[in-house]
């Protein structure tokens, strides 16, 4: 197998080849290592890279392993978005404001990873804290599928390191899209879990109310494998839901037959653009194939979701940051700052205006899913962008953040999970993608159809990076 | 509402919250405050006549059974 092959492999094939002892962790790391200095210069997904670390961690494993441990992601090489803490490593939130920032504690995520045996590669690089621009001193993460396209954001880091071989799998946050946008943009799977499902502990806030945590992978064999090792109650999360959360992966193969989809037309209609909308409804057409029963949906007030959600993220975001802004505005790049500005002069009354129409969202969706078993639309109306279309508000007309928050904030203001799945490519050879939306907790049924819909679909194109 | 008093009226909460910026800073959060006015109407015209109270936090993640 020769080292391309061996950086596309998923993790599923991957765990296969360490138990049979084909190949060792050290040697998977150290060409995934090998893979982030070749190509990490055109991309810049990452902002640390872990060198001694990873091998060291990577050769406890390999030991581990053959004293006869099986955990389930043991040797495997991962990445996290760099808002998440990780105890004596950078962890900048993509901000010169946290450039020292070495935390002295693991995110539960980190630390629940690390129990299951993953081998961390490094920091990816994100949007200045998550909220939706570049900070200039980290740059744009670039496209594997176009140089001079953006990966999106804010998880761009996570996203192209996946989609271009730099990691078997990794970790993003989503307050407003930020998983699933970029993962449609790419063509990896990405997983917005249900609100409270995943831990937040240890994760940089951008808003709260509405922050999720998941994985990115090339297929949802190994989104579930992750999801599982990184979901369930914690009580360091005050908004952490109660309970264990059953695993996803034993359920990835029942059949799907007689499910009922619903078509969520609006968002097939919304700023789409034509090629994306033909590639989706290819990919209806193929979930029709394998037994799902399609049907159409109208969710009342789906058309406010960018206004609802912006303010929400903006006061939430700018009671977050607001001895910064006032103290050291200098550090925030000139656009997370004017951002800030603006949420922190929002009326409270315009915040729970905002929250009350929340309700009235949540409640037409519950009633939508009532009638169906999940809700299907594009995840993006568009494909990548070209790089610096993230940059200051255009003061004449409406920006691309609110265009893509449209979609992908609609499952943010709900809480309900939200998946996205590669369905083809467009006209100009970019990924488009289906995102489903799920009861609250039907984490694992999204998993299950992305997963059947990959087998029927088959293998996804690799990205010309290489 | 003129372009000086929404200015005027920017002014006023950029000072409440207790933010200092400079005049072309100034322009722009201005110009992007009367979008967001416009956004702040939409949504009050939603509300009017709701009678439901705010959505609190807790309820925002209540989602009905696990």
């Amino acid at each position: 197998m020769n080292e391309r092959d061996l950086a596309y492999l998923q993790i599923r094939q991957v765990l296969a080849l360490l138990e049979s002892g084909d190949i060792s962790s050290e040697e998977v790391t150290a060409a995934q290592l090998a893979r982030i200095a070749a190509l990490d210069d055109r991309l810049n997904a990452y902002i640390t890279v872990l060198h001694d670390d990873a091998l060291a961690s990577a050769r406890q494993a390999d030991t581990l392993r053959r004293a006869g441990e099986r955990l389930p992601l043991l040797g495997i090489p991962i990445a996290l978005k760099d808002l998440l803490a990780t105890k004596g490593i950078l962890t900048t939130g993509g901000s010169p404001m946290l450039a020292d920032n070495v935390p002295d504690f693991d995110a539960t995520v980190t630390r629940r990873l690390a129990e299951a045996g993953a081998v961390l590669l490094g920091k990816t690089n994100m949007l200045e804290f998550a909220y939706g621009y570049p900070n200039p001193e980290f740059g744009e993460t670039r496209n594997p599928w176009n140089l001079a396209h953006t990966a999106g954001g804010s998880s761009g880091g996570s996203v192209a390191a996946v989609a271009a071989g730099l990691a078997y799998g990794t970790i993003g946050s989503d307050t407003g899209g930020s998983i699933r946008s970029p993962a449609a943009y790419c063509g990896v799977v990405g997983l917005k879990p249900t609100y409270g499902r995943v831990s937040r502990h240890g994760v940089l806030p951008l808003s709260w109310s509405l922050d999720h945590v998941g994985p990115l992978t090339r297929s949802a064999w190994d989104a579930a494998l992750m999801f599982d090792a990184i979901s369930g109650y914690d009580p360091l999360d005050p908004a952490s839901a109660p309970g264990d959360a059953p695993p996803t992966l034993d359920q990835l193969d029942e059949p799907l037959a007689g499910l009922r989809i619903g078509l969520v037309e609006y968002f097939f209609d919304r700023n789409v653009q034509d090629s994306v909308r033909a590639v989706a409804l290819e990919g209806v057409a193929l979930l029709e194939c394998i037994g799902a029963v399609i049907e159409p949906v109208t969710i009342e007030h789906v058309e406010l979701v960018s206004p609802v959600i912006w303010p929400i993220v903006q006061a939430e975001a700018s009671s977050y940051h607001a001895v910064n802004l006032r103290e050291q505005p200098e550090k925030f790049g000139p656009a997370t700052r004017e951002n800030l500005r603006l949420g922190s002069t929002l009326l409270a009354t315009d915040y729970l205006a905002a929250q009350r129409i929340r309700r009235l969202i949540i409640d037409a969706t519950n009633a939508a899913l009532a009638n169906v078993d999940v809700l299907l639309f594009p995840t993006q109306p568009i494909v990548a962008p070209v790089l610096g279309t993230y940059k200051m508000a255009n003061l004449q007309s409406e920006g691309i953040l609110e265009k893509e928050i449209g979609h992908t904030g609609f499952g943010n203001i709900t809480g309900h999970p939200a998946l996205s799945v590669p369905c083809g490519l467009s006209d100009v050879g970019l990924p488009v993608a289906l995102q489903f939306t799920g009861k609250p907790y039907a984490d694992g049924l999204l998993l299950r159809i992305a997963h059947q819909f990959e087998q029927a679909f088959g293998p996804f194109a690799r990205p010309p990076i290489d | 509402m003129s372009d000086e008093s929404t200015k005027a009226e920017f002014e006023v909460l950029l000072q409440l919250a207790d933010l200092t910026v400079d005049d072309d800073e100034l322009r722009r959060l201005t110009t992007l405050h009367a979008r967001m006015k416009a956004t702040r109407d939409r949504l009050r015209s939603v509300v009017l006549g709701e009678t439901e109270p705010a959505t609190t936090l807790v309820s925002a993640i209540e989602m009905g059974p696990r």
